[in-house]
């Protein structure tokens, strides 16, 4: 009986701690960066080799799928392909034009030029509540906490904590996560924040939209750079959904998010970001233009 | 021995639950295989192996996804206790045993990793989660309950004559 008394002390004890634990470590997250990083570390060379293996025995099944609907998928390529080649034309005459504009407003953007790293995936998040994954690349290839993960769809998410060989990257589906957003219709350009949904993972909202605000079905939603972690400019999903919140005041939206995070093998870290490297003729002129320009009136005021 | 077979097994588990089982997602939703390998062993050596296996297993879990700290150890912890209470009083040769066990324990385990987080100032909305989320990750975990489950019998019977 004394014996049975002994164990239930120590799993009340242990309960306990865990819960207090568990408070606490919800205000600061990093609270046991040293098991995290032996754990993290410890377990990403085998991670990384039976994931290898995961992953190519999927490709195996999915090119063997493929055979059979690629010759329907050929016949929509060439016509997409036609399509492109046009709008690509279109494309290039706008870029002219808007490199034309911009040199005469004298307008400076931090359009996003992105240097990247590319990582693999190599562990994703073994419990069911949160969404994180794990790359192989860490500090010792230049990545830094707080950066934005990328794929070319689009958003992933942010890095969280890196180690020397790897790095754990929340994604935009954890419910702790939060991005500044904006529509990309350009009547629009409303602002929201995208938080990841417990209830649906793939279907992440975002909140904190007026009432009245202008946004509807299948509108893009794209990051708006407020906050610094996140550049602006990336997309981040489409509009599926907007629901009115009970209360009368807000409304969110539902997304579907551009990155298909069910099948998340390579991703773009984005370590920094520069000023525009410009790719139309007209642009290089500019600076020296603009110096001559602003040049000429201060010598005609002395 | 016991000790290194669980740590063999859970660690083993971990890895294959963060590499190939997300490769089988449906809609986000996953099995949760160290919640399996939790009510097999209390259901085949009571409680105070369920206790440990759900404790250790849960917190190498949250360890390992830097994840909210404390909610899977919490709710498999609670799980080993519960199903390690009904040890003496199953059959533990019977086919339907795990498949029953299991769709419980991931009610039981997903309710109070809800609770915990409503406590904790997550928002959720319970219902929504528990129908999108838990009730799908029944049937999935009540799939990989017979291979795990069968496993873990035969497996810790070689163990212990050894």
């Amino acid at each position: 009986m004394r014996f049975f008394n002994k164990k239930a002390v120590i799993l009340l004890v242990a309960v306990i701690t865990v819960f207090l634990l568990a408070g606490s470590s919800e205000r600061d997250k990093n609270k046991f960066p040293f098991l995290e990083r032996v754990i993290t570390s410890g377990l990403a060379p085998i991670e990384s080799a039976v994931s290898k293996l995961g992953f190519s025995f999927r490709q195996v099944g999915s090119s063997a799928g493929q055979l059979i609907t690629v010759y329907r998928d050929n016949q929509a390529l060439k016509a997409e392909n036609e399509q492109l080649r046009q709008s690509n034309f279109n494309v290039t005459e706008i870029m002219a034009e808007n490199a034309r504009l911009r040199a005469m407003l004298d307008y400076k953007t931090k359009a996003p030029q992105f240097d990247f790293v590319t990582a693999k995936v190599i562990a994703r998040d073994p419990g069911t509540w949160t969404s994180t994954i794990v790359i192989n690349k860490g500090t010792a290839d230049g990545i830094a906490k707080d950066m934005a993960v990328v794929t070319p769809q689009g958003l992933v998410g942010d890095v969280i904590s890196v180690f020397n060989n790897t790095a754990k990257v929340q994604l935009i589906l954890d419910q702790r996560s939060a991005v500044g957003t904006l529509v990309q219709r350009p009547e629009s350009r409303v602002a929201g924040i995208v938080e990841g949904n417990a209830a649906n993972p793939l279907a992440p909202r975002m909140v904190n939209i007026a009432r009245d605000a202008d946004i509807i079905k299948g509108d893009q939603i794209i990051t708006s750079g407020f906050g610094g972690i996140y550049p602006k400019g990336l997309q981040v999903g489409q509009v599926t959904d907007v629901v009115n919140e009970e209360g009368g005041l807000l409304k969110y939206a539902v997304l579907k998010p551009s990155v298909d995070f069910d099948k998340l093998e390579e991703v773009l870290v984005i370590v920094g970001s520069r000023e525009p490297v410009a790719r139309m003729p007209v642009v290089p002129q500019k600076p020296s233009n603009t110096q001559a320009f602003s040049a000429a009136p201060q010598g005609a005021g002395r | 021995m016991k000790v290194f077979f669980w740590t063999l097994v859970i660690v083993m588990m971990l890895v294959i639950q963060s590499t190939i089982v997300p490769l089988l997602a449906i809609q986000g939703i996953t099995p949760d295989l160290l919640l399996i390998v939790v009510v097999s062993a209390s259901l085949l050596f009571g409680k105070d192996h369920g206790v440990g296996t759900g404790f250790f297993s849960g917190l190498l879990q949250d360890l390992a996804s830097g994840n909210i700290f404390g909610v899977n150890t919490l709710s498999k912890l609670s799980t080993g206790y519960l199903f390690g209470m009904a040890e003496r009083q199953v059959f533990k040769e019977h086919i339907l045993l795990p498949i029953l066990a299991v769709a419980v324990a991931t009610l039981f385990s997903g309710l109070i990793a809800l609770l915990m987080m409503l406590i904790l100032g997550y928002k959720i909305q319970l219902f929504a989660a528990l129908i999108n989320r838990v009730l799908p990750a029944v049937l999935y975990n009540m799939v990989f309950s017979i291979p795990i489950h069968k496993g873990i019998y035969s497996l810790s019977k070689k163990f212990n004559k050894a």
